[in-house]
């Protein structure tokens, strides 16, 4: 079939493997199509600074590139610009009437201006959305056609495949598809499912298969789930943090709740502070088409972040603080004594959180002249309850 | 009403510093609906906020504190729902015990309480809505939802009022007579 497989690469050698091809074959210029795992490789930087010449071909991720941007959601990697946005970037690169905020003339200017480099190119890659291992082929899913044509218009292509992409056969593809393509866009099937099995007539085609941590992932017992990821994005479709906040406040390749729970198994200083930007409401694990516990694992992973020693020495000390407040019933009273006193311990520790400071946005609650314990003692006597242990009375349900 | 129900009340450190008026209002409430409340009086915090912060070890001893405090009990209830989540599924700082355990599985958010151990059956919503329709001087009641005229309709029924019911559709086709 003339495919040519290169396994288990890293990150750095990932992008190294394809440079190579592509200078074996004295290819400088590449279309590719939307892929993150060559954003997790960072491909597109790796090659044009040994001088090819990338082209991204969906039209959301051209328009990230000409911006300088990374994609904002994995799905729609432009969801935060709006077509006005658009529309002055084009004008800015292509000359185009900036009047024109219209999506079919946007979409046009980009095809006048793309069509000639995918054209032109002597090398196309692809990412895959599933690896079928039964019939050897590459599959992508796109609305656009864009990974046809930059896979199938240049004679050499390169398809660069995370291995946890990897399915046994295709009745397992046809049911990936369909959870994929409902989660992600709301639709029974995307417009262009493409399997790659082989080279085009008198062409190569290159499949690296890339590790870049996934296999010490899947031997930890916490954290293995997110490998079951199927890049749909329903997580971050869902996400009252994301909603509000967009992708690329997250500083990281992947974003939303799937990107907090797989960032730091790449770089875990790096990452340090993404698993707090969640309420763990577990909307995106409800929404999960794989049944990620994904809310769980954020949790899990700001243990982790703190065993690792990853906190600030302001939020080791609150915490400190918290613990010994809060254990001891004379120590919290002293503290949570109505008044100013209460402001000085509750919100350093109940609702400490350096990315999102409660103050910042929002008043703190005010003190009360009274706290409820206080309320009790002087309404109810502050003579303790009973001891409760063996007075227990069960009884018939209660009926209004 | 039966009276001999017992549970222990658990408010929430922010509630007890911030909105002391909520913990009175769900003492009284309980208190109204026959239950004996008792309000163990050493109690602070369920040590959620340490261990949201992925400080779990620093939440250890106030969760065992909590223990101490609810471990007699056969029913805790809280009005709050993150707070009752914590120790019925994040409990996992102190050390497991029976009496942790137990905790755990006997801790009811308040609404939870009412309706799945109290069996509270309200009618007042359905009342309260009869009653200001009523002040409107309107006698017609009509909705695109059955469900909740078929609601109204027997709270409607049970008081004796005289309000007639119709879906929209009845309306439209022209069956309102």
């Amino acid at each position: 079939m003339g495919h040519r497989f290169t396994g288990r690469a890293t990150h750095t050698s990932t992008t190294k493997i394809v440079y190579d091809i592509l200078a074996s074959h004295g290819a400088e210029h590449l279309v590719k199509s939307k892929s993150m795992l060559t954003e997790e490789c960072d491909t597109r930087t790796f090659l044009e600074r040994r001088g090819i010449q990338v082209t991204e071909t969906d039209l959301g991720e051209r328009i990230q590139q000409l911006d300088d941007e990374p994609p904002s959601h994995i799905v729609g990697p432009v969801f935060q610009k709006t077509l006005q946005d658009v529309a002055d970037l084009f004008h800015r690169v292509y000359g185009s009437d900036q009047e024109r905020a219209d999506p079919v003339y946007l979409a046009q200017v980009m095809r006048e201006h793309t069509r000639p480099l995918i054209l032109a190119a002597e090398a196309g890659m692809t990412g895959a959305n599933f690896a079928v291992a039964q019939t050897g082929a590459v599959v992508t899913v796109t609305n656009e056609g864009n990974a046809d044509l930059s896979g199938n218009v240049p004679k050499l292509r390169i398809c660069s495949v995370g291995i946890e992409k990897m399915i046994p056969g295709v009745e397992h593809l046809a049911l990936f598809i369909r959870l994929l393509t409902r989660s992600a866009t709301g639709e029974r099937i995307t417009q262009y499912t493409s399997h790659f099995a082989g080279p085009r007539a008198g062409g190569e085609m290159h499949i690296v298969l890339v590790d870049n941590g996934r296999s010490q992932r899947l031997g930890d017992e916490r954290f293995w789930p997110s490998l079951k990821c199927i890049r749909c994005g329903a997580c971050m479709n869902t996400c009252p943090v994301y909603r509000r906040s967009g992708g690329l406040s997250y500083g990281s390749t992947y974003m939303g709740p799937i990107g907090i729970i797989m960032m730091p198994t790449f770089d875990i200083r790096r990452y340090s502070e993404l698993p707090f930007s969640s309420t763990l409401n577990g909307s995106c694990s409800n929404v999960c088409p794989v049944h990620i516990n994904i809310h769980e694992q954020i949790y899990e992973w700001r243990q982790v972040m703190n065993a690792k020693g990853q906190f600030s020495a302001t939020k080791q000390a609150a915490m400190k603080v918290a613990d010994k407040v809060l254990s001891h019933p004379e120590a919290y009273r002293a503290a949570a004594g109505a008044g100013e006193a209460a402001l000085k311990v509750l919100p350093r520790f109940a609702i400490y959180n350096r990315l999102n400071p409660w103050g910042r946005r929002r008043e703190v609650p005010s003190p009360v002249a009274e706290t409820f314990h206080q309320w009790y003692a002087r309404n109810r006597g502050s003579a303790r309850p009973p001891d409760a242990s063996g007075q227990r009375t069960e009884t018939e349900p209660v009926r209004d | 009403v039966s009276g001999s129900l017992r549970v222990a009340l658990m408010i929430p450190c922010y509630i007890d510093m911030f909105y002391p008026q909520v913990g009175v209002a769900t003492l009284e409430l309980l208190e109204k609906l026959g239950v004996e409340v008792d309000y163990p009086f050493d109690q602070t915090c369920c040590g959620q906020p340490m261990a949201n912060s992925g400080a779990s070890p620093q939440a250890k001893a106030t969760e065992e504190l909590f223990v101490r405090n609810f471990t007699g009990y056969e029913h805790i209830v809280a009005p709050s729902g993150s707070c009752v989540h914590h120790i019925r599924n994040k409990f996992t700082a102190a050390e497991d015990t029976p009496q942790r355990r137990h905790v755990s599985s006997h801790v009811w958010d308040l609404p939870e309480f009412l309706c799945d151990v109290l069996k509270v059956q309200q009618a007042a919503m359905g009342n309260d809505k009869l009653a200001r329709i009523g002040a409107t001087g309107a006698r017609y009641i009509v909705s695109p939802d059955m469900s909740c005229l078929m609601h109204l309709q027997g709270c409607a029924h049970r008081n004796r009022e005289d309000f007639h019911f119709l879906h929209l559709a009845q309306v439209l086709d022209g069956g309102a007579e």
